[in-house]
Parts: structure tokens; sequence; C-alpha cells
């Protein structure tokens, strides 16, 4: 016993070394939500102020592009809110779903942190808890969709950005309808692909792609891009497309939260339906 | 002691705040808070050095929500460091008790020690990050992209503020 302890502590350097690695590597690839969701990521109270700090400095050089891009913005909205002055009473005589259009609504937050040259790119945004943001969440800008929130602090979120490996988007070909999963490829942040597009659809250059109505984070027909070129293989069953993102993530400065106020209406539906599955099985 | 304090905030806050946002043609990144830990002194025992880099980069890794790969490339860096000066240093060698800089060293010596022990850390920083090694060539480049805008920046800087600091 005495020798193991003494062979160990002639060892002791290596051996931190490898507890204190194995310890890294556990961090790395564990995927367990907790552990990231905690307090390890940017959007912990500590590195939320610096980051800010660091954004309001620098903000002030960049305050004439933020004031042009929210006026573009505003116009936007001007002519939309112009075009569809429809009252309650109106909406339900010409049988429009008053549930459906009020599912959603939006929170503003400002980017203080943002990455697009990394595999796996996150941004930081300025809202958390207590505007009643929750992990899972979807953000979108005025050009498309920017991402789903990772992990929320009292007052800072963490974005998983649709730049980043591991985020997949249910989406679909606006003009056709043809469902398919957008997944960025890590390389270069102003494209992605789209797979699972059957060869059999007909699929145009420059058709423009939006989100589907098949998941619970982003509302459906949210813009994602357009298709910039695309081939099929041989004996290949999908098409191989390649998605210009409208989405320009260098020049982000204000995003919305999306807040789904039945997802967990179908959230609960749908793991009852799931359970009722097992149960028949 | 005073001055190494300083240092650490210096290179952290200039880091996190500042050169964090940098990444010229999506290639070029600038990690310059391997600087405090290339010029950590050499006669503190290695355990302590090694969770000294750890929770370093564990902090370097909250502000890039990269948990983990940060910390890993800096406690690699810290434990291969003897070893590396060792094979720098000439037959016969330097006292045990030297402090690595550029007055103590010369500039050719110094630029030699940073570049290797930049490139093992971005090297083990890079390839974690990839997830293994399909993305290869790109993450090459972004290796030697990374490894010449690093090591300027870190050899500027100490020659600039630091090598003529009395120690």
């Amino acid at each position: 016993m005495k020798k193991v302890i003494l062979f160990l502590f002639s060892r002791l350097n290596f051996i931190t070394f490898l507890l204190l690695e194995l310890l890294c590597i556990w961090l790395i690839f564990s995927t367990n939500p907790y552990q990231s969701a905690a307090f390890f990521n940017s959007s912990n109270a500590m590195s939320g102020n610096a980051l800010d700090l660091a954004n309001n400095t620098k903000g002030y050089l960049k305050l004439k592009d933020i004031n042009d891009q929210l006026v573009a913005e505003n116009a936007v909205l001007l002519k939309l809110l112009s075009n569809n002055k429809l009252t309650k009473d109106e909406m339900t005589a010409l049988g429009i779903d008053t549930i459906y259009v009020s599912k959603f609504s939006f929170v503003a937050a400002k980017v203080i942190n943002s990455s697009t040259a990394n595999f796996k790119n996150y941004l930081t945004i300025n809202k958390g808890t207590s505007d009643n943001l929750l992990p899972g969440m979807g953000v979108v800008c005025k050009e498309g969709i920017v991402g789903k929130i990772k992990a929320c602090s009292k007052n800072f979120s963490t974005i998983t950005s649709i730049l980043n490996k591991e985020n997949l988007v249910s989406c679909k070909l606006k003009r056709s309808n043809a469902l398919g999963t957008l997944r960025w490829d890590g390389i270069d942040p102003k494209n992605a692909k789209m797979l699972y597009v059957a060869r059999h659809l007909v699929v145009r250059m420059g058709d423009t792609i939006v989100t589907s109505e098949q998941n619970s984070v982003f509302p459906e027909g949210e813009m994602v891009g357009v298709i910039k070129k695309f081939k099929v293989k041989g004996d290949e069953s999908f098409y191989n497309i390649e998605v210009e993102l409208s989405t320009d993530f260098s020049t982000l400065n204000y995003v919305y939260v999306v807040k789904n106020k039945l997802k967990f209406q179908l959230d609960s539906l749908e793991s009852v339906s799931t359970f009722e599955n097992n149960e028949n099985k | 002691m005073v001055q190494s304090g300083f240092g650490l905030i210096f290179y952290m806050a200039l880091q996190l705040l500042w050169v964090k946002d940098f990444a010229f043609f999506n290639v070029a990144f600038c990690f310059i808070y391997i600087s405090i830990l290339i010029s950590l002194p050499l006669d503190l025992s290695m355990p302590l050095l090694m969770l000294f880099a750890f929770v370093l980069g564990i902090s370097v890794d909250i502000f890039y929500d990269t948990l983990g790969i940060h910390a890993a490339a800096c406690v690699a860096l810290t434990f291969f460091r003897p070893g590396i000066i060792r094979l720098l240093t000439p037959l016969g060698g330097y006292d045990d008790d030297v402090q690595i800089s550029i007055r103590t060293m010369g500039i050719s010596w110094y630029s030699i020690y940073v570049l290797v022990l930049v490139f093992v850390h971005l090297s083990i920083i890079f390839f974690l990050e990839a997830g293994g090694f399909h993305y290869f060539y790109w993450t090459l480049a972004k290796i030697f992209a990374s490894l010449l805008f690093t090591s300027f920046m870190i050899i500027a800087l100490q020659y600039l503020f630091f090598s003529n600091a009395k120690r």
C-alpha cells in the first residue's frame, strides 16, 4: 500500500494532468443539460454583465447602422399594420382563428455577444427569465430565423445559433410545401444545407425556404433563405440543396424572441399521445 | 507579483471584451490570453500550475460558450511546457529559476518558444471544437492563420509593454 501511494505521489504531475483532462473531456462531451444550463455559459450574471458593458461601449461606433436597421424595420412593420387592420369581430366573421393569430408574442432583445466563425456558434442577448424567457424558445430577426434559446439567467440568455452543427430546423419550400431539414455545414456563415428533400419533387433555383409548421419553436412561414444551388447524384434519393441564409449574422444587433403561447398545450398533448402509443404497443 | 496580477487582468480583459470578436476571413483568431500561460513561473509546483490553467481555461470557455475546450488546451499546454523548454534550450542549459521573457531569452529564442506553444494550444482547441478530423483542411487553415495572428500579437505586446520591466 505504501509503495502504491509513493508511486502515485512520484507521478503526481501526470496524474493531475490526466484527471484535469478527463474532467475537460467530460465537460465537452457530456450531454447533461443541467451542467450547461446552470452556470457555465455566457448567460451567467458575471459574463453577461461584462459582455453587456463591452457591447455598450462598442455600440456607440455602430449607432448609425443600428438606427438605419431599426428605421427600415419600422417601415416594414407599419406597412404590415396598415394591411391588417382587422378587429376581433371582423376576424370571427371572416372565420380567422383568433387563437392562431395571437398564438405568438415577441420580446425584443439586444445581441451583446455573437460569433460566426466557430463550428458551433452561440449568441448572448440581454433578456432572461425576468422577461419570462425560457430555454427552447425560438429567436428571429427582421430578415429571418436566428436560433433557439439554450440557457437563461435572470437578465441574460444564451442562444444556439442556426450556425451550429447541432441545431436542426424543420423547414419547407414555400412554393411546393416540400418538407426538409436545415443544417449548417460548419464553414460558411452565409450558407447552409437543406436535407431530406425527396428527388421526385420539383426544386428550382431561387426558391424561397421558410420554416414549416412541424416545429413548435418558430412560427410557420418565417423566412430562412433561398436556394442557391442544388444537384442530385445518380442513385441518391434526396436532393443536395445549398441554401443562402437570409439572416446576416455579422450585423445582428436586435432580435426577437418568439413566445409560443400554445407550446405548453402542444407539448403536453404530444407527450400524452406518445405515452398512449407506447401503451398500445 | 503586482506586475503579474496586472498582466493577468490586462490580458483577460483584452481577450474577453475586445479581441474575442476578431475573426479575420473567418479563419484567423487571436487568443492573446495564452500570453499568461507561457509566462507563468517555472519554479512553482506543476499540479498547482495546472489547476490555475484549468480555472483560466474555464473562465475563457464561459465567454466563448465552449465549455471544456479552452480548459483542456490550457492544462495540456502547462503540462508540456517544461518539456518544450528543455527541447529548445541548448545543451548545458540555463538556470532552473530563469524567468522566461524577451529580455532574458532574446527575441529569436522567445519567438520560436511562442510559436511552438501556441501551435500546441491552437491544435487542441480547433480539433476538439471540430469534434474530430472531418474538417481537416479547414481546421488546419484555422490553426495556421490563428498561429500567425496570435503569436504576432503576443510577441508584439510583450515587446511593447513588458520587455523593459525590471524583475
